[in-house]
């Protein structure tokens, strides 16, 4: 009986984009950081309303991290090139000074990416004991 | 832009005006409702006909009123339809300001000048923020501003903490930029 690795072997052959069998796993350019991971994280909470102001108030109150905008639009924009987001203008309100928000959701590349790294590392601490941080 | 202005110049001279008549009529205009933001000096009707300024609210209501037409007619130079079915802004508010008088317009106006961020900090965003990031940045930090820190602090609070994003966002970005600059010249290109 041929193994997971073999048959891989056998599909790779006809498929000359996949060289590794980290490939088959995650796709090139899918690879995320632990700040794309809580990105997406918190565009997976907020849902529909995912916006850059409670994207970056829900990563804040969550983790206690300080993030600066900048910091987190550049982070949207990263994975938008990914291709792990998708984003449009929304209308502009006068609360916002007449300004449009831009909202954000997750594309199928996008749930594909957290899944695999967040089980990634659960695979990676499965059977340590990690302390909570004092 | 340069196109409506010419249009307004146009409508002007077939009606036989000068520019001290417009002068002249949107004073007595600006006296009546004791404001002077209807005051349509020479120079401003100039620089509306000739150079592509967009006049205030409150010269267009001159106009309009110096001209005999409606106010929406000069909107239409600028190339703003409110009979279209699309609006320019979701807030509830604008489809009540189209039915206030004029005073309580006025009054509008300055609860909204109340509200609004430190102008400068505004314009240093608008000035030094990437271009793609500038609408929804700017606009995340004046949403917070309104909602949540100068209803809960105070306007000065609110002041300090608004210029304290600015910073924020502003400084990283310069510094970025600075080091990339020196770098190039560093590296002759």
């Amino acid at each position: 009986m041929r193994t997971f690795r073999q048959k891989f072997l056998d599909v790779s052959r006809g498929f000359p984009d996949i060289v590794s069998f980290e490939d088959i796993i995650m796709p090139k350019g899918l690879y995320i950081g632990e700040f794309e991971q809580l990105i997406l994280l918190a565009v997976l909470r907020l849902g529909q309303g995912a916006y850059g102001s409670g994207i970056r108030e829900e990563i804040i109150a969550r983790t206690g991290r300080s993030i600066s905008r900048g910091a987190l639009y550049a982070g949207l924009d990263r994975l938008e090139e990914k291709g792990l987001l998708k984003s449009w203008l929304g209308a502009p309100t006068a609360e916002r000074g007449g300004r449009a928000k831009r909202h954000y959701e997750m594309t199928g590349n996008g749930e594909l990416a957290l899944s695999t790294s967040l089980h990634a590392v659960k695979r990676m601490a499965a059977g340590l004991r990690i302390p909570f941080p004092a | 832009m340069s196109n409506a202005g010419s249009k307004l110049r146009a409508l002007r001279e077939q009606l036989g005006l000068t520019m001290r008549d417009v002068e002249n009529e949107s004073e007595r205009i600006a006296r009546r409702q004791t404001n002077e933001d209807f005051f349509v000096p020479i120079s401003r009707l100039s620089d509306f006909e000739t150079k592509g300024v967009i006049p205030s609210i409150f010269r267009i209501y001159s106009l309009a009123s110096v001209y005999r037409i409606q106010a929406r007619d000069i909107f239409l130079l600028y190339g703003l339809n409110f009979d279209s079915a699309e609006r320019q802004f979701a807030a509830p508010s604008f489809d009540c300001i189209q039915n206030l008088s004029l005073e309580e317009v006025h009054n509008h106006r300055k609860r909204e000048q109340n509200t609004a961020p430190p102008l400068a900090g505004c314009y240093l965003l608008d000035l030094l923020l990437p271009r793609r990031h500038r609408e929804s940045l700017i606009g995340d930090i004046e949403q917070d501003y309104r909602t949540s820190i100068l209803p809960r602090y105070g306007r000065t609070a609110a002041s300090i903490w608004f210029w304290k994003q600015v910073i924020t966002e502003i400084v990283p970005g310069l510094y970025l930029r600075l080091v990339a600059s020196f770098i190039k010249r560093l590296l002759g290109t």
